[in-house]
C-alpha cells in the first residue's frame, strides 16, 4: 500500500503529549539543578557570613565609639601641636651645611636658608605653621634632587662597570685564543683605562649616597617628634582599619551575588565546601586505607576563629544562658528628649540594642558595649541576646527597651537572663586550648575533624555526616529538622556528646596524659581518664584482658594486663611437698622470687632448676605441678604492668573465718557498703520459676564449697612476733590517736574520721568485726600493721614503721598493738548473720551433689560421673586435674572432698583468680572476652539475648534494680507511663489526646502486655540514650545494661541452658556516672592506631612525668603529699592586691618575668580587670582546718559577717607577677578578694589531703604542750609537699631512699612509710619529681661537688671550710636547730631540724646556696631564718668574707662533710706499729689536727 | 522489630500521597467512564473506590500515627504464619494456572483494572507495616516491585490480545494483527513516538534519582559479609537454585542449558501458527512451556529471592523482621544414605583405606547406583517413552535429533520443580553425591 500523508496517530494529540513531556523534562532538570544548587552548606555559610559581618560591625561600633573619637581628636591635636613647635636651629642648621657641602646643592641651599631666616622673622602663628610646611618640603625636595643625583651616578656606575667586565673578557679571550703579545697588552691598557674610570665613578656615587643619606638622617632627627605623634596616631586607627576591612572582606555585595548564581558558581564562587585533606590519618574501608577528607568546616564555618588575640577564647562560643546584674543608677537620668533608645541605653548603661537580630531580628541583641561601662563592668557582650529582665521575659526588642527603660526600679541592680553565643553549626570549639587552633597541639589541619569526633567527614549535608544525637529527644528533633536518620552503613559514626572522649585512646595510650596537668590546668578528658581509673581500680582487667600490643613493637592502644605472677608461683613452689628436700640455692631462689618479682636472675634459675627437676622423670623431687608452673616464670615478650587488685588469698585460712567469709561472698556490700568488690550472688532480678528456684538452691552451696576451698587450700603464715620491752598495755585511746596521725587516714576511711575520704584502701570501720572471725585474726591484724608485706608481697600497703614509743610515764608502747586494740573494736555492731551451720543438712547435701555431678558430668560419662561421686576414684587412677581429689575418697571426708572439689570449681567458674592470688589458680587466664578493640566490634556478634525485652519490662513496672544513680531516681519516682508526656516537644497538640499521647514515635516501642507504654523518649534522657541503643542492638546499649545487671542477659534464657552456662560477669557498685565514664573507656578501645606520627609521643621529660604519675597514683604519693599546689586565675581590679614589698635580698633570689609577661599582667580586660595567675596554698584555720576567711587588713572573719569584704589569704609557692610588680615566694600572704577569686577559676591542689586533714590535729596535740605554737609550723610536722623536690634533692638520694626510707625531720609527727616498691618503680618516681621541675636527672653534675672547686675557694680563703664549720658550731646558727653528725640541740624536739651532716647526699648544691640564702624563697612556711641577710654578713671572726662567700662557705661545708670530716680522721691509732724504717724517725701529724688547704693537692 | 521509631510518622506522608494518587486515577477512569456512558455501574462503583481513597489518604495525612491505614495486625500475622517456600512455589503456581484457566475472564478491562487496584490497595495497606516497607521500599528493591506491575500489565496486553484472536479464529475471522496491518510513516508515527518515550524515560530517571538516590552501604569487608547476601537481583533465581542444587549445576550447567535453550528454540519449533500475531490456542505447548520457564522459574524465584529471603537465606513472611536469629532445620539425607542406610539397612559402601583409584571409583559407582540409575532412566528412558505416548505426534513431526534435544532440554528444565518437591517431601538432598569429586546432583 503506497504510503499517504496520512498519518497512524493523531499527530495534534503527538504534539500535544510531546508537549507535556517536554514540560515534565523541563521541571525535572530545573529540579535537579535547584536541588543541586541548594544544598544545605550554602545556607550555613550565608548565615555565617551574616554573623561574621554582624560581629565584625559590632567591634567596629564599638571601637568607633566616642571614646575612640576622643582620643582620636586627642591625637590629632597632639599632631598639630607638635608640629607648630620650632625645629631645631642646630639640626637645621647642620641640614644647610651638608646641603651646600656639595656644589650642585649650594643654590638650593641658599634659597633654603632664605626660608629659614623668613621664619625666624615671621610672628604671625599661622603664616609661621605655613612657612614651617615649606621648609620641610624644600628640605625633602633638596633630598630627592640628591636621590636623582645618585641614581644617575650609580646608573653611569653601572654602565662602566659593564663596559670593564667586557674589556677583561676580552683580553683573557684574547689569552685563551693565543693572540699576539701585542694584541694582549693593547687590551690590557683598555681595560686599565676603564678600571680607572670605574674607579672614578664608583668615587662619585659613594659621595653623592653619603650626601643624601646624611641629609635623610639629618631630616629624620628634624621631624622625629611628629613622627612619632604621627605613629601613634596610625597605631591607634589600625585596629579599626583592620575590622574595617574584615567587614569589607565579609559583607555581601553585588560581585558576591552574581558569583553566586547557578552556574556560575562553579567558577571560584564565594560559597564552596571547605575540606581538609589528611592522607595520612587515613580511613580503614577494611581492603585499603583511604585518605581521610573532612569537609566538616563546610557547615562549621565558626570552628576555629577565637578572638582577636586570645588564641585559645572562642569567639563564638555555644549557646548557654547567662544571668547579669546590671546595676542602674539610683535615679533615672535626665537625658534629652530626642535621643534615640540606643543612645538613651547607651547612657544610661553603656551598651546599644542592635536594630535586628542576628539568627532572629526580632530579638533584642546586644551591638556594642562601652568598655569600662557598668554593662561592661556586668559582663553583658556584644552579641547577647537579652531574653529576660528581673524575670519577665523579653522576646522581641521593643519590650526589652521598655524592660531596660521605663519599667525599671532605680537603685537596684537589674537581672538580665542573657543568652549567650551562638546555635551549632556556627559555634566554636570550646578548647581551643586542645584542639583546632593553630598553637594547640591538635590543629585543624593536621588532625582534620573526624579522627576524633569519627562520623562521615565527605558528607556535606547532616544526615549524611553521620551525626549522633546525645539524647532520644535530641534525634527527635534531628529527624523532624534535618531528616536525621541512623545510617548503619557508616561504621564510624560520630560519638555522641557522651563519649566524645571515647576517640582519645586511639593516640593516647598511656591515658594517663589526659589528665589535667600544669600546661593544660583544664582537664582534657575527665571521663576517659575517670574511666581508666575505675577499669584500674576495680580490676576489670583482671577478667578481660585490654592487650595494647599487637606486637612487640606494635602498641595499638591503651595496656591493661594484669602482670606476669612469678610471686605467686614461687609461693605455689613453695609449699610442694618435695621443697623441703631441695638445696639451699633453690630455697634462696624462691624467696627472691617471692620479695622481688622484678629481678631476673633469681627467676631465669629458679626455672632452669625446675626444668631440671621435671627432667628427671619420675626422679624428680617436685610435684607435677611445679613442673608446668615452672613455663609460667618466663619473661613474656610485652609483660602486663598491673597488678590483681584485690588481696592475696594465699594464706586467707589465717585471717579470717568462714562466718565472716560467707556474708562476705554473698554480699560484699552488707559488710562493706563501700566495697570495690563486685557482687557474684543474689542476682536474681531477671529469674523466675524453675530458674530461679536453682540459683536460690545452689548458690548457698556454692558459697560455702568456696569458703571450703579458700580455707583448705590456704598456705600457712607466719604471725610477726611482737617488740619485746613493751610495759604499756595495748590502749585503745592510743590506738585510735595512732591510726589517726601516723598516716592510715592517707588510703582508708574510718567512722570515726569523717574528713578522711580517700577510697584508696578500705574503709576500716568494721574491720574489728571481721578480724574476730577467725580465732587468730588478732595476730593476724598485728602481723599485718607491722609488715604487710610478710602476708602479702606484692600489696601496695605499705610498712608504716610502727617501733616502740616510750610515753611520757616511762612506760614504753607497741603503736602497732595501740592500732590493733582499737581497730578490734571497730564494728559498728556488725555481725554476719544467716550464716549457715558448719555441717550440711541433707538437703545441702544433696544439693551439693548436684553441684557436683554438673561439673563431674563435664569430664565423665553420666554413668561415670555418677560412680565417682559415689565412690571416688581407685587409688591407683591415673586422672589428673580437679578430679584428682576423688581418687582413694573416703566416706568420711566425703563432704569435705566435694566441697574442695565444688569450691575450687566454682572459684574458676566465677574467676576469682582474676583479682585476687589463690592457690591452685597460679595458670589460670583471663575469664572474660578481651577489650582491645571492642569499640569496634561487630554488634551482630554481640549475644543480646532477650535483655531489651527485660529492661523494657522493668521500665514499665518502674522495678528497677541495680541503679543508683539519677536514672533510678527518674524511674523509681515516677510510673514511666506517666512521664511519657512530659518529654513530648512543648506544646504540641498530642499532649491533650490521652489516646494519642505518645504519638508516632512511641509506638514502636509500646509495650502491649499490659498496657504500659515505655519508649527510649519516655524516660529520663540518659536511660532513653542506652534503651534506644539497646533497641537498636547497638555497642552503648549492651554495655549499658552489662555493667548494670550482667546476669539480666539470661533473662528467659535459663530455662534453655544448665546452670554452668549461665552468665558469670559479677555486678559492679558503680553509680550512672562511673558506668558511662567506664563505657566511655572501652568504647575508646578500637585498636586503631593512625600513622605513628599522630600517636602522641612525649618528649622524655614528659615521659618520665607519666610513668611516674602512674606510679604515684598507684602507691597513694598524694594521699600525703602536696604534688601539685593550689592555682587561682584571678581577675582583680587593679590594686585590689595591695603594694608590692619591696624586694631586698640576694640578687640571684629575684624573680625573672620576661616583659611580656609584665605587659600581659597590666592589660585589662573589657570589664577592666587585671589577669593573674597565683600558685599556691590557701593559708588554712588552725582550728577548723578550712581555708581561711579574712578582711583586707587580713584579720580573721567569720563567713555570716555582714559589710566585710571576704578576702582569702594565698601563700604562694610560685613568683606572680600581678599589676606589672613581682610577688615573691616567701614574702607576706597575698589577700585575695574572694570577688577576684569568682571571677576566675580555681584549680585545686592535687594531694595533700592528709596534710590538711592533720594540720589542725597536730596543732591541738602540741598546744597540749606549747600553749604558743604558731600554725605555720605545723606544716613542718606533717608530710611536706613535694613541689620543687625534683631541683631539691639528688636523683640517687631520693631513689634510695624511696626504696629505704628514713627519718629526716626529728620533729615529723609520722614516717615516710617504706613501700613495696620496686627498684623501677622507684626510679620512675624520682625521675617524675626531677621532670616536673625541670631538673637534671639521672646524672647530674654540679661543679661544686667538684673537689677542684673546693680547692679553688681554699686558695682565695684558706679558713673555707672551718670558717664555715665554725659558723655551724656557733650557738647562734646551726646548731641552735640542726642535728649535725652525733650532737643534738636540747630543748622541745618539734623544734628540732634535720641532719646537717647528710646533706650533701641529700640535697642538691644549687639548692642548698640558696636555700642558705633565704629559706622562705623555697619552703614559705619554714622557721628556719635568714642567717646570713645580704647586706649583713655574720662576725668576720667567723668566716672572713662578704654574704654571698659565707654562704657559699656553709653551702661547701655542706656538701662536702663527709670530706671534710675525713680530714680529721686518721688510720695512724689502727696500723699496726711501723717496723724501723726512715719514715718512722719522722713526726706524724696527730690524727685530731685537720690539714689544711696549703696541705691539699692543689688540683 | 525495634527501629528508632520514626516509621510511621515517615511513612504517612508517602502513603497519603499514594492514595491521592489512587483516587485521582480512579477519579479520572470514572469520568472516562461516565462519559462513555456504556459502563456506568463501573463507573459510580470506581468513583466510588475513589472515595475510599480519598478517605484513606485524609486518615494517613492526619498528623497521627495511629490513624494509618494498616492491614489489621491479626491478617499479617495469618499471612506470615501460612507463607513458606513450598506454599509460595505453589500458591504461584496455582495462580498462574488460575490466571491462565480463566485468562477470558481477567482479561476483560474492568477485571483487570479491579485486580490492579485491588493489589494496588493491599500494597499499600501493607507498606504501613514496618516490617514489609523496609523490604520493598529499600531503593534496591523498588524496580522489583515495578517489575511485577510491568511484567503484569505487558503479560495482560499479550493474552488480551490473543485471547481476542483465538475467538476470531474460531469464528473464522481474520487476526486483529490482519486487519489493522496499515504501512505507518517512520515520521512522526515511530521516531516521533520515541522521541515522546526518551523524552519520558529521562524525565523519569532524574525525578527519581533526584528521590530516591542509589543506597550507600557500608564498604566491603573480607571478615563480615552482609546477612543476607544477594546476587543482583536478575540472578536471584539462579541464587535460589542454589538451595536445591550444588553449585556446578545450578551455577553453570542450568544457566547454560537455559541459553542453549533460547538458541534452539527456533530450530526446535515447528509449528508454522501463530507467526506475527498473539495466539494461545494454536500453539498451547510453545505457550506453556515458556511461560512456565520464565515466569514459574525465573520470575517468581526473582520475586521470593528479593522479598522473601532474608538472613541466612532463610524465608521470611511479608511482614516479619529479618532477623538473623531464626533458625530453621536443615537436615537433608542424599539418595545413597537413604537407600543404602535408611531402606536397605547397611552402611554406605566405602573403599578400603589403601585402595587404589579405580577401586574407589568403583566402590563409588556402587555407592551412587541407586542414583544413577534413577538419573539414567529420567534422562535416557524417559524421551523414548514419551515419544511413543504423549509426544508421539511430536516425535513425528521433528524428527529423532530435535525430538531429543527438545525432550532433553525440557527434562532437564523439569529438574528443579522434580528437586524442589522431593526437598519438600523427602528432604532429599543430593540424588548422585560424589563429593570425593565434586560432583553432586
Amino acid at each position: 500500500m503506497p504510503a499517504t500523508e496520512q498519518t497512524w496517530r493523531d499527530l495534534k494529540v503527538l504534539h500535544v503529549v510531546f508537549g507535556v513531556s517536554a514540560i515534565i523534562l523541563l521541571v525535572a532538570t530545573v529540579t535537579m539543578l535547584t536541588v543541586d544548587h541548594n544544598r544545605p552548606w550554602k545556607k550555613y555559610q550565608r548565615t555565617f557570613r551574616a554573623l561574621e559581618t554582624w560581629s565584625a560591625a559590632a567591634r567596629v561600633d564599638a571601637e568607633n565609639s566616642r571614646a575612640f573619637a576622643e582620643k582620636t581628636t586627642e591625637l590629632e591635636a597632639a599632631l598639630g601641636q607638635v608640629r607648630r613647635a620650632d625645629l631645631d636651629p642646630q639640626l637645621v642648621g647642620q641640614f644647610l651645611a651638608q646641603v651646600e657641602s656639595v656644589p650642585a646643592d649650594a643654590e638650593a641651599g641658599a634659597l633654603a636658608r632664605a626660608d629659614v631666616e623668613q621664619l625666624r622673622n615671621e610672628a604671625d602663628p599661622d603664616r609661621r605653621f605655613a612657612l614651617r610646611g615649606d621648609l620641610l618640603q624644600r628640605f625633602v625636595d633638596i633630598i630627592d634632587r640628591a636621590q636623582f643625583r645618585e641614581d644617575q651616578l650609580a646608573g653611569s656606575l653601572k654602565l662602566r662597570k659593564a663596559e670593564l667586565d667586557k674589556r677583561r673578557a676580552d683580553y683573557e679571550l684574547a689569552i685563551a685564543d693565543g693572540a699576539p703579545e701585542s694584541r694582549q697588552q693593547e687590551l690590557l691598557a683598555l681595560a686599565d683605562a676603564k678600571r680607572a674610570e670605574v674607579q672614578e665613578a664608583t668615587l662619585a656615587f659613594q659621595q653623592g649616597n653619603a650626601h643624601r643619606k646624611t641629609l635623610s638622617g639629618m631630616l629624620k632627627e628634624i621631624t622625629a617628634s611628629e613622627d612619632a605623634a604621627a605613629k601613634v596616631l596610625a597605631d591607634h586607627r589600625q585596629t579599626l582599619s583592620l575590622l574595617r576591612k574584615t567587614l569589607g572582606d565579609r559583607a555581601p555585595n553585588l560581585g558576591k551575588a552574581v558569583l553566586e548564581l547557578p552556574v556560575l558558581d562553579a567558577f571560584n564562587g564565594p560559597l564552596r565546601v571547605d575540606q581538609i585533606w589528611l592522607p595520612k590519618l587515613t580511613l580503614n574501608n577494611n581492603f585499603r586505607d583511604v585518605a581521610r577528607f573532612d569537609r566538616c568546616t563546610t557547615c562549621h564555618q565558626g570552628m576555629a576563629k577565637s578572638v582577636p588575640g586570645q588564641p585559645t577564647e572562642p569567639a563564638y562560643p555555644e549557646s548557654s544562658m547567662v544571668e547579669i546584674l546590671l546595676p542602674t543608677p539610683t535615679e533615672r537620668p535626665e537625658l534629652a528628649g530626642d535621643l534615640t533608645d540606643t543612645l538613651q541605653l547607651e547612657e544610661i548603661y553603656g551598651f546599644q540594642l542592635s536594630p535586628a537580630g542576628l539568627f532572629d531580628p526580632e530579638t533584642p541583641t546586644v551591638s556594642v558595649v562601652l568598655p569600662e561601662s557598668p554593662a561592661a563592668l556586668a559582663g553583658l557582650q556584644s552579641g547577647d541576646v537579652i531574653a529576660a529582665v528581673g524575670g519577665g521575659r523579653t522576646p522581641i526588642r521593643p519590650v526589652a527597651v521598655a524592660a531596660l527603660l521605663e519599667n525599671v526600679s532605680w537603685g537596684a541592680p537589674l537581672r538580665l537572663s542573657v543568652e549567650r553565643g551562638v546555635p551549632q553549626p556556627y559555634s566554636t570549639h570550646p578548647r581551643l586550648d586542645l584542639f583546632v587552633g593553630d598553637s594547640s597541639p591538635h590543629p585543624m589541619k593536621t588532625f582534620g575533624c573526624t579522627v576524633c569526633h569519627e562520623g562521615q567527614g565527605s558528607a556535606t549535608s547532616f544526615k549524611w555526616a553521620s551525626h549522633s544525637p546525645n539524647t532520644p529527644k535530641q534525634s527527635h528533633v534531628w529527624h523532624d529538622k534535618y531528616g536525621w536518620f541512623n545510617n548503619h552503613h557508616w561504621i564510624f559514626p560520630m560519638r555522641p556528646e557522651r563519649f566524645e572522649e571515647s576517640s582519645c585512646l586511639k593516640c593516647h595510650h598511656q591515658v594517663v596524659d589526659l589528665a589535667s596537668s600544669e600546661r593544660f590546668p583544664e582537664p582534657p578528658a575527665p571521663k576517659v581518664v575517670e574511666g581508666y581509673n575505675l577499669i584500674r581500680q576495680y580490676g576489670c582487667y583482671g577478667c578481660h584482658e585490654i592487650n595494647g600490643w599487637s606486637g612487640p613493637d606494635d602498641r595499638i592502644g591503651p595496656d591493661l594486663r594484669v602482670e606476669p605472677n612469678y610471686h605467686e608461683v614461687a609461693q605455689a613452689i613453695s609449699v610442694d611437698p618435695g621443697f623441703a628436700k631441695m638445696d639451699a640455692s633453690f630455697k634462696g631462689w624462691v624467696g627472691d622470687v617471692i620479695s622481688s618479682p622484678d629481678g631476673n636472675a633469681a627467676r631465669g634459675r629458679l626455672r632452669e632448676a625446675l626444668e631440671a627437676d621435671a627432667s628427671r622423670g619420675d626422679e624428680a623431687v617436685l610435684s607435677d605441678r611445679s613442673h608446668v608452673l615452672a613455663a609460667l616464670l618466663k619473661t613474656p615478650e610485652t609483660p602486663g604492668t598491673f597488678p590483681r587488685v584485690g588481696p592475696s588469698l594465699r594464706h586467707v585460712g589465717s585471717k579470717v573465718g568462714f562466718d565472716w567469709l560467707y556474708a562476705w561472698l554473698r554480699n560484699p556490700q552488707d559488710f562493706r557498703p563501700s566495697t570495690k568488690m563486685p557482687r557474684f550472688f543474689g542476682l536474681w532480678e531477671h529469674l523466675e520459676g524453675a530458674g530461679l528456684e536453682e540459683s536460690q538452691r545452689y548458690e548457698p552451696l556454692e558459697i560455702r564449697s568456696m569458703v571450703a576451698y579458700l580455707t583448705s587450700s590456704s598456705q600457712p603464715f607466719e604471725f610477726v612476733t611482737p617488740y619485746e620491752g613493751i610495759t604499756a598495755a595495748p590502749d585503745v585511746e592510743r590506738g585510735k590517736k595512732v591510726v589517726e596521725v601516723r598516716g592510715c587516714l592517707a588510703c582508708h576511711q574510718h567512722a570515726d574520721f569523717p574528713k578522711a575520704e580517700s577510697m584508696h584502701g578500705p574503709e576500716l570501720s568494721r574491720i574489728g568485726a571481721k578480724v574476730a572471725s577467725h580465732p587468730d585474726g588478732k595476730r593476724w591484724l598485728y602481723s599485718w600493721l607491722r609488715n604487710p608485706a610478710a602476708y602479702h608481697p606484692r600489696t601496695i600497703m605499705p610498712n608504716v614503721l610502727l617501733e616502740p614509743v616510750a610515753l611520757a610515764d616511762g612506760t614504753v608502747s607497741d603503736p602497732a598493738a595501740d592500732a590493733v586494740a582499737y581497730l578490734m573494736q571497730s564494728t559498728e555492731g556488725w555481725s554476719a548473720e544467716d550464716v549457715p551451720a558448719a555441717t550440711l543438712s541433707s538437703d545441702e547435701r544433696q544439693a551439693l551433689e548436684e553441684l557436683a555431678t554438673l561439673y563431674l558430668e563435664g569430664r565423665f560419662p553420666a554413668e561415670k560421673a555418677a560412680a565417682v561421686l559415689k565412690n571416688g576414684l581407685p587409688e591407683d587412677s591415673p586422672i589428673r586435674g580437679d578430679e584428682e581429689a576423688f581418687v582413694g575418697l573416703a566416706a568420711a571426708e566425703r563432704d569435705e572432698v566435694l566441697l574442695n572439689y565444688v569450691g575450687k570449681k566454682t572459684i574458676g567458674k566465677l574467676a576469682c583468680y582474676g583479682c585476687h592470688d589463690i592457690p591452685g589458680f597460679e595458670d589460670a587466664k583471663p575469664a572474660g572476652a578481651a577489650l582491645a578493640d571492642w569499640g569496634r566490634k561487630d554488634p551482630s556478634r554481640i549475644a543480646f539475648e532477650q535483655v531489651s525485652h527485660f529492661v523494657m519490662h522493668e521500665l514499665a513496672h518502674g522495678k528497677h534494680h541495680g541503679g543508683h544513680g539519677h536514672d533510678e531516681a527518674a524511674a523509681h519516682s515516677t510510673p514511666a507511663g506517666e512521664e511519657a508526656g512530659h518529654h513530648e516537644p512543648e506544646g504540641g497538640p498530642e499532649d491533650t489526646l490521652p489516646g494519642d499521647a505518645l504519638g508516632a514515635t512511641d509506638l514502636a516501642y509500646v509495650l502491649r502486655d499490659d498496657g504500659e507504654h515505655v519508649s527510649p523518649e519516655s524516660v529520663d534522657p540518659d536511660t532513653g540514650y542506652f534503651l534506644e541503643k539497646l533497641l537498636g542492638h547497638e555497642r552503648e546499649g549492651f554495655l549499658w545494661q552489662k555493667l548494670r545487671q550482667p546476669r539480666s542477659y539470661d533473662y528467659k534464657k535459663v530455662e534453655n541452658k544448665s546452670y554452668n552456662e549461665r552468665y558469670r560477669m559479677p555486678q559492679f557498685p558503680f553509680d550512672a556516672e562511673q558506668r558511662e565514664a567506664v563505657m566511655t573507656f572501652v568504647l575508646g578501645l578500637v585498636a586503631e592506631p593512625p600513622a605513628p606520627e599522630f600517636v602522641y609521643s612525649p618528649t622524655p621529660r614528659e615521659q618520665a612525668r607519666l610513668d611516674g604519675l602512674v606510679v604515684a597514683e598507684r602507691f597513694n604519693c598524694g594521699g600525703c603529699h602536696t604534688l601539685q599546689m593550689d592555682r587561682w586565675d584571678i581577675a582583680f581590679e587593679p590594686g585590689a592586691l595591695g603594694e608590692p614589698n619591696a624586694f631586698n635580698d640576694y640578687p640571684f633570689l629575684r624573680g625573672h618575668f620576661t616583659p611580656k609577661e609584665v605587659a600581659d599582667s597590666l592589660q585589662t580586660d573589657v570589664t577592666g580587670r587585671l589577669q593573674a595567675s597565683l600558685v599556691g596554698m590557701p593559708s588554712l584555720d588552725a582550728e577548723t582546718g578550712e581555708p581561711q576567711l579574712v578582711d583586707e587588713d587580713g584579720i580573721p572573719v567569720e563567713p555570716d559577717e555582714e559589710d566585710v569584704v571576704f578576702h582569702r589569704p594565698v601563700t604562694l609557692w610560685k613568683d606572680a607577677v600581678v599589676d606589672g610588680e613581682p610577688r615573691l615566694v616567701g614574702g607576706p600572704n597575698l589577700f585575695v578578694p574572694e570577688e577576684a577569686i569568682q571571677a576566675g577559676t580555681h584549680y585545686p591542689a592535687k594531694g595533700g589531703d592528709l596534710a590538711r586533714l592533720l594540720f589542725p590535729v597536730v596543732i591541738e596535740d602540741e598546744r597540749a604542750i606549747n600553749p604558743n605554737v604558731k600554725p605555720d609550723d605545723a606544716w613542718g610536722w606533717l608530710p611536706p609537699p613535694l613541689v620543687g623536690e625534683g631541683t631539691k634533692v639528688q636523683s640517687p638520694w631520693l631513689h634510695k631512699f624511696l626504696l629505704n626510707p628514713h627519718p629526716i625531720r626529728p620533729a615529723a609527727v609520722l614516717r615516710m612509710p617504706k613501700f613495696n616498691l620496686q627498684s623501677s618503680q622507684a626510679a620512675a618516681l624520682t625521675d617524675y619529681f626531677a621532670a616536673v621541675d625541670g631538673a637534671d636527672y639521672p646524672y647530674v653534675y654540679d661543679a661544686r661537688l667538684d673537689e677542684a672547686s673546693l680547692a679553688k675557694a681554699e686558695t682565695r680563703y684558706p679558713e673555707h671550710l672551718e670558717g664555715a664549720m665554725r659558723i655551724v658550731t656557733n650557738n647562734n646558727y646551726c646548731v641552735k636547730c640542726h642535728l649535725v653528725g652525733d650532737y643534738a640541740p636540747p630543748g622541745n624536739p618539734k623544734a628540732l631540724a634535720p641532719q646537717l651532716g647528710r646533706v650533701h647526699e641529700r640535697l642538691r648544691p644549687e639548692y642548698v646556696y640558696e636555700w642558705i640564702a633565704n629559706p622562705k624563697r623555697f619552703l614559705p612556711y619554714t622557721g628556719m631564718p635568714v642567717n646570713i641577710p645580704h647586706d649583713k654578713p655574720v662576725s668576720q671572726d667567723l668566716y672572713h668574707g662578704d654574704s654571698e662567700q659565707q654562704v657559699g662557705g656553709l653551702t661547701d661545708l655542706l656538701m662536702h662533710f663527709d670530706e671534710f670530716a675525713k680530714r680529721q680522721f686518721s688510720l695512724e691509732a689502727y696500723l699496726p706499729a711501723p717496723a724501723n724504717d726512715a719514715a718512722a724517725t719522722q713526726p706524724t701529724t696527730t690524727g685530731t689536727v685537720a690539714s689544711t688547704a696549703t696541705a691539699l693537692p692543689s688540683n | 522489630m525495634h527501629s528508632n521509631g520514626f516509621f510511621l510518622s515517615d511513612v504517612a506522608g508517602f502513603l497519603g500521597g499514594y492514595y491521592t494518587v489512587l483516587a485521582i486515577m480512579n477519579g479520572v477512569a470514572a469520568l472516562i467512564l461516565w462519559r462513555r456512558q456504556s459502563r456506568t455501574g463501573w463507573a459510580m462503583t470506581w468513583a466510588a473506590f475513589s472515595g475510599v481513597m480519598m478517605i484513606l489518604a485524609s486518615l494517613a495525612l492526619s498528623g497521627s500515627a495511629s490513624m494509618v491505614p494498616v492491614l489489621p495486625q491479626a491478617i499479617r500475622q495469618l499471612v506470615n504464619d501460612l507463607s513458606g517456600p513450598v506454599l509460595y512455589t505453589l500458591g504461584t503456581t496455582a495462580f498462574l494456572v488460575l490466571l491462565f484457566v480463566f485468562r477470558k475472564f481477567f482479561v476483560q478491562p474492568m477485571v483487570a483494572w479491579s485486580v490492579f487496584n485491588i493489589s494496588l490497595l493491599l500494597l499499600g495497606l501493607s507498606m504501613a507495616d514496618e516490617n514489609f516497607a523496609a523490604i520493598v521500599m529499600k531503593p534496591d528493591n523498588v524496580p522489583i516491585v515495578g517489575l511485577v506491575f510491568l511484567l503484569a500489565f505487558f503479560t495482560w496486553v499479550a493474552t488480551k490480545q490473543a485471547v481476542v484472536n483465538d475467538e476470531r479464529i474460531k469464528q473464522g475471522l481474520p487476526v486483529i494483527e490482519k486487519v489493522n496491518d496499515e504501512k505507518v510513516l517512520v515520521w512522526p508515527d515511530l521516531v516521533y513516538t520515541e522521541l515522546i518515550c526518551m523524552v519520558g524515560v529521562a524525565a523519569l530517571l532524574l525525578v527519581w534519582a533526584i528521590f530516591l538516590p542509589a543506597p550507600l552501604e557500608e564498604p566491603a569487608s573480607s571478615v563480615k559479609t552482609p546477612n543476607p547476601s544477594k546476587a543482583p537481583w536478575y540472578f536471584l533465581g539462579l541464587q535460589e537454585m542454589l538451595v536445591y542444587f550444588d553449585p556446578w549445576y545450578a551455577g553453570v550447567v542450568l544457566p547454560s542449558l537455559v541459553v542453549f535453550g533460547l538458541m534452539a528454540m527456533p530450530y526446535l519449533d515447528f509449528n508454522k501458527k501463530g507467526n506475527g500475531y498473539y495466539s494461545i490456542e494454536e500453539r498451547k505447548f510453545s505457550y506453556l512451556v515458556w511461560q512456565f520457564g520464565f515466569f514459574e522459574l525465573w520470575i517468581t524465584l526473582i520475586i521470593l529471592g528479593t522479598f522473601l529471603r532474608g538472613p541466612n537465606w532463610n524465608f521470611f513472611g511479608p511482614f516479619e523482621f529479618w532477623t538473623p536469629y531464626k533458625v530453621e532445620v536443615l537436615n537433608n539425607v542424599d539418595l545413597p544414605q537413604m537407600f543404602w542406610v535408611q531402606w536397605m539397612n547397611q552402611p554406605l559402601p566405602r573403599a578400603p583405606q589403601d585402595a587404589g583409584l579405580l577401586t574407589q571409583i568403583g566402590y563409588i559407582l556402587m555407592r551412587e547406583a541407586p542414583g544413577l540409575l534413577v538419573m539414567g532412566a529420567y534422562l535416557v528412558l524417559l524421551p523414548p517413552l514419551l515419544a511413543i505416548t504423549v509426544f508421539r505426534g511430536f516425535f513425528a513431526k521433528m524428527g529423532f535429533v530435535r525430538y531429543m534435544v527438545m525432550s532433553n532440554l525440557m527434562l532437564l528444565m523439569l529438574t528443579l520443580p522434580l528437586k524442589m518437591v522431593l526437598r519438600w517431601t523427602l528432604n532429599l538432598k543430593y540424588i548422585i553425591s560424589i563429593p570425593e569429586f565434586s560432583l553432586n546432583f
